[in-house]
C-alpha cells in the first residue's frame, strides 16, 4: 500500500514539474508582461499628468532649435525671387507717425516687436520679421515653436524670439513675447515683460489715434524706431496650415507659392520700412530696385 | 501546436497586418506632403497633420511611419519562425525596442508637439498588445 502510495506521489510530482517547465519559465513569463505592460502605462500616465494637471512645468513649448536649412532659408533668399515677389500678397499695414527717432542700443533706431507665443498672428509674421532682420544683421538662439493648439489656426509653426538675441550694425531690435503658448482657456504662461521705454511706446502707439479703438493692445506690434507701427498680421496663417517649418522654408525659394508671395512680400514691405529708418543703410539691401519701389511708397507716408 | 496557442499567433499576426496598413496610410500622407487627405480631426490637441509635419516626425532623412512599418514587419517575421532560443529572445527585445520607441513619441506629442496623432495612437496601441502578446509567453 505504502509502495503504491509512493509510486502515485511520484507520478502526480513528474507531472507537476512537466506543466511548470524548465526551471519555472512559464510561471515567470506572465510576470514579464505584466511588469512591462504596467510599467509602461505608468510612465504614460505620469507624462499625461504632467502635461495636464501641471501646464507650467514647461514654460514655452518649443520644438528645438532652429535647424540649419531653415536657418539658411530665411537668412538667405535669393535676391531674384525677392525681386520678383515684391510686396506679394502682403497687407502693408503700416502706419507712420511722426515722433522722432526712437534709439536704442549704440544709438541704433530701435525697433520694438511686442507679442505672444500663443498668438496665431505673431506666429505668422515672425517669418518675414527673421526674414528682414536677417538682411540687417543675424540672429542667435532662435527657437522654433508653435501658436497654441486650442487657439484659432491651432499650431500654426514659428519661430519664438524668447531667448534669442540679434546683432546688427544698423537697427536695435528688441523682441518681446509676453506670453508663452502654454497654457488653457485662453490664459497662458506669462514669459517677458516689457521695459518702460517698450511699455510707453505699447501703451501710446497701439491705441487711437494710431490703430483703432477695437485694435488697441492688440498683438503682434512693431514700432519702428517711432517712425512708423505695425499692428496685426499682413497675411493669414492660414497661408503656413499643415506646413512644417522645413516646408514653409523650402517654399520661399519659389516666387510662384503662395507662403514665398505672402512671406517675403512681407518681408520686402519691413524691409523698406526699415530702409527708411536707417536712411537706406546698408545700400546692398536698400538700393535693390524691388524695394526702392516699395521703400517710395512708405517714403512719401512719412513725409 | 494547441489551439490556444494558435489562435494568440494568429491574433498577434493580425495585429501586424493592422499596423502596416496604418503606417503605411502615414506614409503615403508624409510623402505626397497632404495631397492624399489625412482622415483625422483636428479638436483641441488632437492634430494628426501638427504631430506628421512637426520635426519629431522624421528620423534624420527617414519618416516615422515608415520606421514603423519597418518594426511590424520584421515582428511578423519573428512570429512566423517558430521556437525558443535565439528567436524568442530577438522577439522580446524586437517588441521592447518598440515599446520604447512609443514611450518616446507619447513624450514628443505631448511635450514637444503638443498635440496628439490619432492614428499615431493606434499604431501605439498596437505595439502594445503585440509587447504583452510576446512577452505574456503565449507565444512558442
Amino acid at each position: 500500500m505504502a509502495k503504491r502510495r509512493r509510486a502515485e506521489q511520484s507520478k502526480r510530482d513528474s507531472q507537476d514539474a512537466k506543466k511548470v517547465g524548465p526551471a519555472g519559465a512559464r510561471r515567470s513569463r506572465p510576470s514579464a508582461a505584466v511588469l512591462v505592460g504596467g510599467g509602461a502605462l505608468l510612465i504614460v500616465a505620469i507624462m499625461v499628468v504632467a502635461k495636464v494637471v501641471i501646464p507650467h512645468t514647461l514654460q514655452s513649448a518649443s520644438a528645438g532649435p532652429v535647424p540649419p536649412a531653415v536657418q539658411h532659408a530665411v537668412e538667405s533668399v535669393p535676391p531674384s525671387v525677392a525681386a520678383a515677389i515684391g510686396p506679394g500678397t502682403a497687407r502693408g499695414l503700416f502706419t507712420p507717425i511722426g515722433a522722432g527717432t526712437l534709439r536704442g542700443q549704440g544709438g541704433l533706431p530701435r525697433i520694438v516687436y511686442v507679442g505672444s507665443e500663443y498668438c496665431p498672428y505673431c506666429a505668422a509674421m515672425r517669418w518675414p520679421m527673421v526674414v528682414a532682420l536677417s538682411r540687417f544683421g543675424r540672429f542667435e538662439g532662435l527657437q522654433l515653436s508653435h501658436s497654441a493648439i486650442d487657439d484659432q489656426f491651432p499650431g500654426t509653426p514659428t519661430f519664438t524670439f524668447h531667448r534669442s538675441s540679434y546683432q546688427s550694425a544698423y537697427v536695435a531690435f528688441t523682441p518681446v513675447e509676453k506670453e508663452s503658448n502654454v497654457g488653457a482657456n485662453g490664459r497662458y504662461v506669462p514669459l517677458e515683460s516689457l521695459d518702460p521705454v517698450e511699455s510707453e511706446v505699447f501703451s501710446t502707439y497701439d491705441a487711437p489715434p494710431f490703430v483703432p479703438a477695437t485694435d488697441a493692445l492688440a498683438i503682434p506690434f512693431i514700432d519702428f524706431a517711432n517712425r512708423f507701427i505695425f499692428s496685426g498680421a499682413s497675411f493669414s496663417p492660414d497661408v503656413l496650415k499643415g506646413l512644417s517649418p522645413a516646408q514653409i522654408a523650402a517654399r520661399l525659394s519659389d516666387p510662384g507659392s503662395e507662403v514665398a508671395r505672402a512671406v517675403i512680400g512681407s518681408a520686402n514691405d519691413i524691409t523698406a520700412v526699415i530702409c527708411v529708418v536707417t536712411a537706406d543703410a546698408p545700400s546692398s539691401v536698400c538700393r535693390d530696385p524691388a524695394i526702392q519701389l516699395i521703400e517710395r511708397r512708405f517714403s512719401t507716408a512719412s513725409h | 501546436m494547441s489551439p490556444g496557442r494558435l489562435g494568440t499567433r494568429a491574433v498577434a499576426g493580425l495585429l501586424c497586418v493592422l499596423g502596416v496598413l496604418v503606417s503605411a496610410y502615414l506614409t503615403l500622407v508624409e510623402v505626397t506632403q497632404g495631397r492624399l487627405p489625412l482622415a483625422c480631426p483636428t479638436v483641441g490637441v488632437i492634430n494628426c497633420e501638427r504631430v506628421l509635419t512637426s520635426p519629431q516626425s522624421t528620423f534624420g532623412p527617414v519618416p516615422v511611419p515608415v520606421l514603423g512599418i519597418a518594426w511590424f514587419v520584421v515582428l511578423g517575421a519573428l512570429l512566423i519562425a517558430r521556437g525558443a532560443g535565439i528567436v524568442a529572445t530577438l522577439r522580446s527585445a524586437w517588441a521592447l525596442a518598440g515599446l520604447a520607441f512609443v514611450l518616446y513619441f507619447v513624450y514628443a506629442e505631448l511635450f514637444l508637439v503638443g498635440a496628439i496623432c490619432v492614428w499615431c495612437t493606434v499604431t501605439h496601441l498596437l505595439v502594445f498588445a503585440l509587447c504583452l502578446l510576446v512577452l505574456g509567453g503565449t507565444l512558442p
